[in-house]
């Protein structure tokens, strides 16, 4: 019995070991390519080399701040996740709302054609919508047709997040708002949104970030005097092979420590990923 | 006087809450239904459109050529290569992520556990390009899986063109949004129930299997679904790590699009890969809740 005991004991605390050794290993591997491409943007070769960087230069940052395409593309991308932010949480609110506090016929059906976006590969999405857009409603704005595309495929992260929070939400507090006279309206406004704030916010990033990195959908909505960031990134790879994507990289990375910051402040990681 | 004005008001009041459902969903309704239920629908009519060469407007005369070309052996070599990739990257995503994602949850809060959150969470804004860029440098001629083989005196080869670039490198993509989607549930288990079937004599191993797994079903199954269309859908990594020898469905319909402006054909192929796409979502979802349940 005894024995049996400890051979249990060991098995566990080996396998411990191994768990945290391939939890180890798996952030590594998330990291390392990212510092391996983050420091090229520094190697004054002119091709793509071995790794470790020979010099500094900032040669490249001045290649990619002086490329019209990506600049257009970085002013076009940060319009539009913007835009996208607003509408998909706009849609977003309202329908999770219907969604977790109203009883209704083919609320299923409504839920799964909701998060079908996810599951429906982006390239489909994108070549329908072109067909659509150009095609039928003789939309020719590719600013309007990203927003419309971009909105659609947001729609699925915001819903979950803030029905999650509605979700969990206790409704004592709005119909103790009611009874002291406070209407609908106010109610919302002053009682269930800065309550769901924090799932708003966490909805807001993924839209947010979900446009702004998205190509399947937008390599199908571009037209040549309006391309996204990303896109931009894409054509420029196709054709030339130097660092510049690195620099792209390594300034995209400065911005997004400033998000990351700014996130870890207002509401915090944990809160932000426990909102799924 | 008085009276009668909160009267009407009232009725408004009662309108609004009767039809508030409405209010609520038709901003959603009009999205899902006309700009996105309605052009995946008229997708499919065009997939049996007769092309005209030369122009995006194809003749509505019915035809099954578009589906007689995509499943020519070039195509259906897409198609495996397709199912594959997204399978194995599915899986090793899926495995990966789990352990990543419990330590996340369970862990106390430290330095290290916000650094790892942190560089999660920024890698939603990082550029899909820049990632695959990444790999180049791992995985390229003179890339750092080149230089540890020359190293210890391996020879080195030319990795990309392969599948395996490909694969690693979506597996690099899905971590991320895999651990964010398991750690959801694996949250929602409680941990005294943990300390429950300890108290009762079960192994780790046991408590694993029997509980904690089965119980963070549901974020192992959104992940798996997530990883596996990401993967599907994709077609920079191939286009970029394939170093153009890798043709993914996607790559086709991306492809038969913008350079030949074959709408049908590309159509045709979207349908394939959405039918089979909703099969193997179907099928993992399936797969997942059943395996869990034997054990």
């Amino acid at each position: 019995m005894i024995h049996l005991k400890i051979s249990k004991k060991i098995i566990d605390s080996v396998g411990k070991i191994i768990v945290n050794m391939l939890i180890w290993a798996t952030f590594l591997f998330l990291l390392l390519p990212i510092v391996f491409a983050l420091s090229m943007a520094f190697d004054p070769r002119e091709y793509v080399a071995y790794f470790p960087p020979i010099g500094f230069t900032l040669h490249w940052f001045e290649v990619f701040l002086n490329n019209s395409s990506f600049i257009g593309g970085l002013k076009n991308s940060l319009l539009i996740a913007s835009l996208v932010t607003v509408t998909s949480l706009t849609v977003g609110i309202l329908c999770s709302l219907a969604l977790v506090r109203y009883d209704f016929k083919g609320k299923e059906f409504l839920n799964t054609l909701i998060l079908s976006p996810i599951i429906v590969p982006g390239v489909i999405t994108g070549a329908a919508l072109v067909n659509m857009l150009y095609g039928y409603l003789g939309l020719y704005n590719s600013l309007i047709n990203l927003i419309i595309g971009h909105t659609i495929i947001t729609i699925p992260y915001v819903v979950r997040t803030i029905s999650a929070s509605l979700i969990g939400f206790n409704r004592t507090l709005e119909e103790a708002a009611q009874v002291l006279g406070a209407n609908e309206m106010t109610t919302f406004i002053k009682i269930t949104l800065p309550i769901i704030k924090p799932g708003i916010v966490a909805a807001a990033i993924f839209a947010f970030s979900v446009s702004w990195g998205d190509v399947n959908v937008a390599a199908f909505l571009i037209d040549p005097r309006t391309t996204t960031f990303p896109v931009a990134l894409m054509g420029f790879m196709r054709y030339n092979f130097n660092n510049a994507i690195a620099a792209a990289s390594a300034f995209l990375v400065g911005v997004t420590s400033v998000f990351m910051i700014i996130i870890e402040k207002t509401i915090g990681f944990e809160k932000f990923i426990g909102l799924w | 006087m008085n009276t009668s004005e909160n009267n009407k008001k009232n009725l408004l009041m009662y309108y609004i809450r009767r039809y508030a459902i409405f209010i609520f969903l038709f901003p959603a309704l009009i999205l899902l239904i006309f700009l996105y239920l309605l052009p995946l629908l008229l997708l499919l009519i065009r997939s049996f459109y007769t092309y005209v060469p030369g122009t995006l407007h194809p003749k509505p005369i019915f035809t099954l050529e578009n589906y007689l070309i995509t499943f020519r052996p070039v195509y259906l070599n897409a198609i495996g290569l397709t199912l594959r990739i997204s399978v194995i990257t599915t899986i090793f995503t899926v495995i990966l992520s789990y352990p990543l994602s419990f330590y996340l949850v369970r862990s106390k809060s430290s330095f290290i556990k916000k650094f790892v959150m942190g560089f999660l969470i920024s890698s939603f804004f990082m550029q899909l390009l820049v990632r695959v860029y990444a790999f180049l440098h791992v995985y390229g001629d003179s890339g750092v899986i080149n230089q540890m083989l020359g190293l210890f005196g391996l020879p080195t080869q030319s990795w990309i063109g392969g599948e395996w670039p490909v694969i690693v490198s979506m597996i690099h993509q899905g971590i991320p949004i895999a651990v964010l989607v398991q750690m959801g549930s694996i949250k929602n288990i409680n941990p005294e129930i943990e300390d429950a079937a300890k108290i009762l004599g079960a192994s780790s191993a046991q408590t694993f299997f029997k509980i904690i797994l089965p119980l963070s079903l549901p974020g192992f199954i959104a992940s798996a679904l997530l990883s596996f269309t990401g993967a599907a859908s994709a077609f920079i990594t191939p286009m970029i790590l394939g170093g153009g020898r890798l043709w993914m469905m996607a790559n086709y319909i991306y492809f038969r699009f913008t350079d030949t402006l074959n709408y049908p054909l590309a159509a045709a192929m979207s349908a394939v890969l959405l039918l089979l796409s909703l099969f193997v979502c179907y099928g993992i979802n399936g797969v997942i809740s059943r395996w869990v349940k034997i054990k």
